[in-house]
């Protein structure tokens, strides 16, 4: 078990390394630069600003500077926010998007396991179709949607909560919500098609002639098998809330990650678009590494380094 | 089972207890005064900063020599206390007041102005706003590499409280330049320690905590993505005129946060940021304060495309566009068509009428240029960039010339960084362009289209447009020794002979009034520029002057929509700068809230 997580955790350095070239070549391939402006400067001044930000180098030159300042832990300097480094940046914008996105995470659980398990149990009944057709909604909703309706009830008619910002547990309410809504709906029908997957199975009607009570049933046998797909869906989503909360972040304005994400592509602010990549790929590969071991945990018949 | 839940449990604990770490910090009270900034500033260092954003904060950290008056934008003394200039106005002297200090005690003296303004202008700094120094003799050299010893440029310290400033030629807008930004001082050893530093980023200097300033305004924290705050500054000279003790700068980029952010009365002022689409809405606020702008919205012409060589070709597209659809339908805030391309609002400039409206000549233009009807007329593109705004323009602007001139006009939209590549590189057939203009002079919007000129981006290139700037340059030697040959290519040149010869009889003893006499010629040498820009030429056609567009909270004064002009008149802030000095609290009236 060990040898195979620290196996994992080495593959971890050449993936990372593959994504990160890729993402220089591809961003130094866009045309424009992080100094491209309305009023074009004389000359001779860009050509120093080039040379000021290390930019006369070929990508190839810029890449192998790069990967020696982060080889320190250096993200280097940012292009846009002159002055601050892309540590600077993203340091204290990660623990923020965490928040939000453990909230919104938790949230989604507790909705869309007891949801998708009821849908699950009471299979072609009202109460399948019509948490499945919730389920259907949350999906389709862009969140822009979701949270400007949320917004519109909740801070302009009825006064309840700030409208954003960062600060106060009030600030907190609607975005989690608002973040959380499409992976509820998505873990809720994961959760019943698990369900239904481990319904049928011979260890379930073996628990069932054993005479266990049906709540012991599901509470101790079904579960486990079904909440194997919720599980393996669990990786990528925290990766996706923990950065893909652009929408969300901006519309109640939570100093997250999130933008980052976007403002440093469409700036071509080289450092940040590599900074949030390094992040973002070391977090991808790492939660998928955590899901696989608790596979092995939730499911017998798994076994690691075999 | 229970494992699961344990990892649930374990979970939720740490999500628990981020947000009670995240939160700790003791919540910040309400500053006296918080407006939407927009996004991040690039730089808050006023010698690097190109923006109105970051130019807000320059102001309030900073003071130059002169600042702008928030009631009237008038050049007011700043740190210099008063000044006098040579007769022919190309040297000035400026006395600094004794009492100016840095916000670390230290006085600001004229050798900070004279190591600012050479950081400004060395070529290693990379300033894009250099340029904005370039009137002073040497200044341009130095900047662009090809001048290396300083002492030649025209900055002199002559003591500590007195610089001595030598320009190339007569500016008339100098004491706007003072008071610019990029002209502001900054504190030398602060600056020199953080470069010090090998591991401190470009610009490491201007955060909270390191910054030395000499404006009103303290920088007191700088927190990404959420906000910047302002502390006044006791030590400011004049600190006793500043009224806001807080100032709360939100980073906002999304339109929408930004709107929704004055509506529910966290932001008392909101310069712009909200989406075109709720314009209609917004403009029924009665916090909404709008007026004419000095921004010029316009079409730049490829002019090197074979088809556009011919400038009837050129004349023709620009008639063939009916602006007043533009304004009426599309922009509705109260935009003005423009045929010509500097904006309303210079004192003692008049602009040329320019090409209107006018369809069938249009039409004749095109068919003498050897397209009648728009037969064989290759199919073209406007390019812009991605924005509902300049999307519905683009689509009314291909309507209106294919059925005017019979050719085929494709709107296609490119996001921002592809877009302003692909003007530069002239690949394009029509391009949307903005000009902001930096102060109140025609310079501001001519200077771009000389030949070769990196803001021209056109491929226009007339010997005669390249003389006419030449000469606006530097009027007065203009009319001691006038060019003769000019007058006759020009469209007004009887009455530039007369205004010159006017100006050049006065006896050589009254040279202030010589001076006075020269003012206008130099506004009928920009006068004749223009004319060939929007009327004879066209490399560019002209579509509407921008107006303003803020929204501000009815809690606080000193806001400036209109200024008062110098005989008490109401002027339009057509540069929308509202300085954060100005700004204060209202009395609240009794009993109300």
């Amino acid at each position: 078990m060990l040898r195979y997580v620290f196996g994992r955790l080495a593959w971890m350095v050449p993936t990372v390394l593959v994504i990160i070239v890729g993402s220089t070549f591809l961003m130094r391939a866009a045309p424009g630069s992080p100094f491209a402006a309305e009023k074009v400067a004389d000359d001779q001044i860009q050509k120093q600003l080039a040379k000021k930000w290390g930019l006369d180098k070929t990508p190839t030159e810029w890449l192998w500077a790069y990967l020696k300042d982060l080889a320190r832990g250096d993200l280097g300097p940012s292009f846009k926010v002159q002055g601050k480094t892309v540590m600077d940046l993203l340091g204290p914008a990660f623990p923020v998007s965490l928040t939000l996105g453990l909230l919104a995470l938790f949230v989604a659980l507790l909705v869309g396991i007891p949801a998708g398990f009821l849908a699950g149990l009471r299979q072609n009944t009202a109460v399948d179709y019509g948490s499945m057709a919730l389920a259907l909604v949350g999906i389709s909703l862009p969140s822009f949607v979701v949270g400007a309706l949320l917004i519109v009830f909740f801070v302009f008619d009825w006064s309840l909560f700030p409208v954003g910002g960062w600060g106060a547990l009030s600030q907190l309410v609607l975005p989690a919500i608002t973040l959380s809504a499409p992976f509820a709906a998505y873990i809720a029908r994961l959760a019943r098609t698990g369900v239904l997957e481990v319904k049928h199975e011979d260890y379930i009607r073996t628990a069932r002639a054993k005479g266990l009570p049906e709540g012991e049933v599901v509470l101790k046998h079904m579960i486990r098998g079904a909440i194997v797909p919720v599980v393996s869906y669990l990786g990528p989503a925290i990766a996706t809330i923990l950065t893909g909360g652009f929408v969300v972040e901006k519309l109640f304005r939570i100093p997250g990650m999130g933008s980052y994400f976007v403002t440093g592509a469409i700036n071509r602010d080289y450092t940040l678009v590599l900074g949030t990549v390094v992040l973002y790929s070391t977090l991808v590969v790492f939660m998928n590494l955590l899901v696989d071991i608790s596979y092995a945990v939730l499911d017998p018949r798994i076994r690691l380094g075999a | 089972m229970r494992r699961t839940l344990l990892v649930f449990l374990a979970l939720f604990g740490a999500g628990i207890v981020l947000v009670s770490v995240m939160f700790s910090r003791t919540s910040q009270e309400r500053a006296d005064f918080t407006y939407v900034s927009g996004a991040e500033p690039k730089s808050l260092d006023p010698a690097i900063m190109t923006g109105q954003l970051e130019g807000r904060f320059a102001e309030a950290m900073f003071e130059g020599l002169t600042y702008w008056d928030p009631e009237t934008l008038d050049p007011v003394p700043g740190m210099a206390e008063r000044w006098e200039t040579s007769l022919d106005e190309k040297v000035w002297t400026f006395h600094l007041r004794r009492d100016a200090r840095w916000s670390n005690g230290e006085p600001v003296t004229a050798r900070d102005f004279h190591w600012s303004w050479r950081r400004a202008l060395s070529p290693e700094l990379a300033s894009e706003y250099s340029y904005m120094l370039w009137d002073i003799v040497g200044a341009e050299d130095f900047n662009k590499g090809s001048l290396t010893e300083f002492d030649r440029v025209g900055i002199t310290v002559l003591d500590d409280a007195t610089l001595r400033v030598t320009l190339k030629s007569a500016v008339p807008y100098f004491l706007d330049l003072t008071s610019f930004y990029t002209l502001s001082p900054v504190h030398r050893p602060t600056i020199e320690r953080w470069e010090a530093d090998p591991n401190a980023p470009p610009g490491a200097w201007t955060l909270p905590g390191r910054v030395v300033v000499n404006g009103p305004y303290l920088l007191e924290s700088w927190v990404t993505n959420d906000r910047i705050r302002l502390r006044r500054n006791p030590g400011y000279w004049n600190a006793g005129a500043i009224r806001l003790e807080t100032i709360d700068a939100l980073s906002i980029e999304d339109n929408t946060a930004a709107l929704n952010a004055f509506l529910t009365h966290e932001a008392d002022w909101n310069p712009a940021n909200w989406a075109n689409s709720l314009n209609d809405e917004v403009r029924k606020l009665p916090e909404f304060v709008s007026t004419e702008a000095f921004i010029s919205y316009y079409y730049r012409i490829n002019n090197t495309r074979a088809h556009f060589r011919d400038r009837r070709v050129r004349q023709a597209f620009s008639m063939a566009v009916d602006r007043t659809e533009l304004v009426e339908n599309i922009t509705r805030l109260g935009e003005k068509e423009a045929y010509t391309y500097v904006p309303p609002g210079i004192k003692g400039y008049d602009p040329p009428p320019g090409l209107r409206h006018d369809p069938d000549r249009a039409r004749k233009l095109l068919a003498e240029a050897g397209f009648p009807g728009g037969r064989g007329f290759p199919p073209i593109e406007i390019l812009y960039n991605t924005h509902e705004g300049h999307r519905q323009i683009a689509t009314v602007i291909a309507r209106q010339l294919s059925e005017t001139l019979g050719i085929q006009v494709h709107p296609h939209n490119q996001e921002w960084q592809s877009y302003q590549s692909d003007t530069q590189t002239l690949k394009y057939d029509l391009a949307r362009a903005g000009w902001i203009g930096d102060y109140l002079d025609p310079n501001t919007f001519l200077d771009m289209w000389v030949t070769g000129g990196g803001n021209n981006q056109t491929g226009y290139a007339s010997p005669l447009y390249d003389q006419l700037h030449r000469i606006s340059k530097d009027i007065s030697s203009f009319v001691q020794a006038p060019e003769e040959s000019l007058y006759g290519q020009l469209v007004e040149g009887e009455e530039l002979r007369r205004r010159v010869a006017a100006a050049g009889a006065v006896p050589e003893m009254e040279v202030a009034e010589r001076l006075r006499l020269q003012k206008p010629v130099r506004m009928l040498v920009f006068r004749e520029m223009e004319q060939l820009l929007c009327e004879i030429d066209c490399p560019i056609i002209p579509l509407y002057t921008y107006v303003t567009k803020n929204l501000v909270s009815r809690r606080v004064g000193g806001f400036h929509g209109w200024l008062r002009g110098p005989a008490g008149e109401r002027l339009p802030n057509v540069r929308d700068l509202h300085p954060l000095r100005g700004f204060f609290v209202l009395p609240r009236p009794p009993g109300g809230a």
